[in-house]
């Protein structure tokens, strides 16, 4: 992974998927932004490894122009390791993204949040799947998008527990804002539970935005478009602030606005 | 010195007429009070007057300092000057109050207002309504209490410094005290915006109108205003109720209504078994 420089036992990523190895080793704690911003379409594989105790903090920003994207990303996670990623997809193009969690060693946890904004010519689907696979271990997926004139977002989540897998914890929540008549959205969600002893439950919505809150924001001088925005960055904000740096924070909130205040000429 | 006009405003909702012809003329500088029964039009009036997409206004107009409003969208009402403190504010997660005031302001006001100035007028503000200062980071009306809601609307006509406010029963969901601020708040808004100002309140009670003293006082019934005078009309249906200008006006309860029904459901019933005739 040359890619990755280590600094005081964080490690520090930008760069294009496709120059990625496509297994990563994670044997500490370590603190990952990758950013994609690359035009070449194609498709990317990368597994990382999250040895036992291993904690990874991994935060994507997929500004890719590309007009098609694949992206599988895997993780596997040993004993008492745990990932928390938020990935960032604010893609130009189509974009089809799987991700897979194996969580094989007990307690074992993996919190996974995907945010994106999908406005004119965009294309996403994120298929979000997170295995439970022994006992004691703790899987989380919240997936949130707001499409836009004309733009398209699909959410689908998997949530799996294993037969022998007692005290395994599985949640998933996938929402889609549609900011008018002409964006598309779905979410669909699977639970395949194999054990009684086990906590799961899932969430999946697709919604307009609320006439009267429009009404509100409006009433107050608050044009639409600027209304638009702030229902956007207030739908996204829960999963946003999941992102540890605040400075980052504020710059994926600047590009949301940016591409949420998109308008055909 | 500003000027609302409203004349001969008669609108729908899902086709069935609420107001029948409303004239009402507002100057900055007066305090007007509509009273009257539920459901006799007047939260209609005011949130046709800011432009809710709900309701169709179907003959009349309404005039800001002699520009026609009724054709402009609720944001550009706004703009122009007019405020509705709302019965029911909306709760949105995800946006602070205080973005929200502030896209508000920068949306309503010519000059731009400097951040730090901005946080300065909003904790004044904030302290003369006696509210507690993490209202600004909380998420806009979210969790708020009745009683904060209503205090943040206030917050908002003294943030965003409107020409012409309308409040839509501000008194409901305050207690007594919470009430002698809100209208100590506004009587200190009108005393020091005297010429930019003028308010419409919507009351079903005199309490709100000790503290803030009305110039106009206006009986509203069956979609019209149908009495208009001074704050001595307050004191008198305190005493009298609306009895006596629903006999004036030939307007006949609700609940009348629905017993008449009854009985003709009944007759109905009766005449079907073909006993009574």
């Amino acid at each position: 992974m040359e890619q990755i420089n280590k600094i005081n036992g964080k490690s520090v990523a930008l760069s294009s998927f496709l120059d990625l190895d496509s297994k990563v080793l994670i044997s500490d704690e370590s603190v990952i932004y990758l950013k994609n911003t690359t035009d070449v379409s194609g498709d990317s594989e990368i597994t990382f490894e999250l040895d036992v105790n291993a904690k990874l903090d991994l935060t994507i920003f997929d500004f890719s122009l590309a007009a098609t994207a694949h992206q599988n990303l895997n993780f596997n996670l040993q004993e008492n390791s745990s990932l928390k990623m938020v990935y960032v997809c604010l893609n130009s193009g189509t974009t089809k993204n799987q991700i897979t969690a194996n969580l094989n060693g007990q307690q074992a946890q993996a919190d996974i949040n995907v945010i994106s904004v999908a406005n004119h010519g965009v294309n996403t689907e994120f298929d979000v799947v997170c295995n439970n696979n022994a006992p004691f271990t703790n899987g989380n997926i919240t997936q949130r998008a707001v499409a836009l004139s004309g733009g398209q977002n699909i959410f689908n989540a998997t949530g799996y527990i294993g037969k022998d897998c007692s005290k395994a914890v599985n949640f998933q929540e996938s929402r889609v804002l549609l900011l008018d008549g002409a964006a598309k959205g779905d979410a669909s969600p699977i639970l395949l539970i194999n054990h009684h002893d086990v906590e799961a439950g899932h969430a999946a919505g697709v919604s307009r935005v609320n006439d009267d809150e429009m009404y509100y924001l409006m009433s107050r001088g608050i044009d639409r478009k600027s209304a638009e925005q702030l229902m956007t960055v207030a739908f996204i904000r829960p999963v946003v602030d999941k992102i540890t740096d605040l400075d980052l924070r504020e710059s994926v909130f600047d590009k949301i606005r940016e591409k949420a205040s998109y308008e055909i000429d | 010195m500003q000027e609302l006009v409203i004349k001969n405003l008669h609108a729908n909702v899902e086709g069935k007429e609420i107001l029948k012809g409303v004239d009402l003329t507002i100057k900055s500088g007066e305090v007007h009070a509509i009273m009257g029964p539920n459901g006799t039009g007047k939260s209609t009036l005011a949130a046709i007057v800011m432009g809710h997409p709900k309701y169709t206004v179907t003959e009349g107009s309404i005039t800001l300092n002699g520009t026609e409003i009724l054709d402009m969208e609720v944001d550009k009402r706004a703009q122009a000057g007019l405020f509705l403190g709302m019965q029911y504010p909306s709760e949105i997660a995800g946006i602070t109050n205080s973005d929200f005031i502030r896209a508000a302001i920068n949306s309503t006001s010519e000059t731009k207002e400097s951040l730090i100035k901005y946080i300065r007028r909003l904790d004044a503000a904030i302290g003369d309504l006696k509210m507690d200062s993490s209202m600004t980071s909380r998420y806009l009306n979210e969790g708020f209490s009745g009683g904060e809601k209503k205090r943040n609307e206030i917050l908002q006509l003294k943030m965003l410094k409107p020409k012409f406010a309308i409040l839509d029963e501000i008194d409901s969901g305050l207690d007594i005290d919470a009430l002698t601020i809100v209208g100590k708040n506004l009587t200190e808004e009108m005393n020091e915006r005297n010429d930019e100002l003028g308010l419409l309140l919507i009351t079903h009670y005199q309490r709100l109108l000790d503290h803030i003293k009305p110039t106009h006082v206006h009986v509203m019934l069956d979609g019209r205003i149908v009495t208009t005078g001074g704050d001595e009309i307050v004191e008198r249906l305190e005493v009298e109720g609306y009895d006596r200008y629903k006999e004036e006006h030939g307007i006949t309860d609700e609940s009348e209504t629905r017993v008449s029904i009854g009985n003709c459901a009944t007759s109905l019933g009766v005449n079907g078994n073909g006993t009574n005739k």
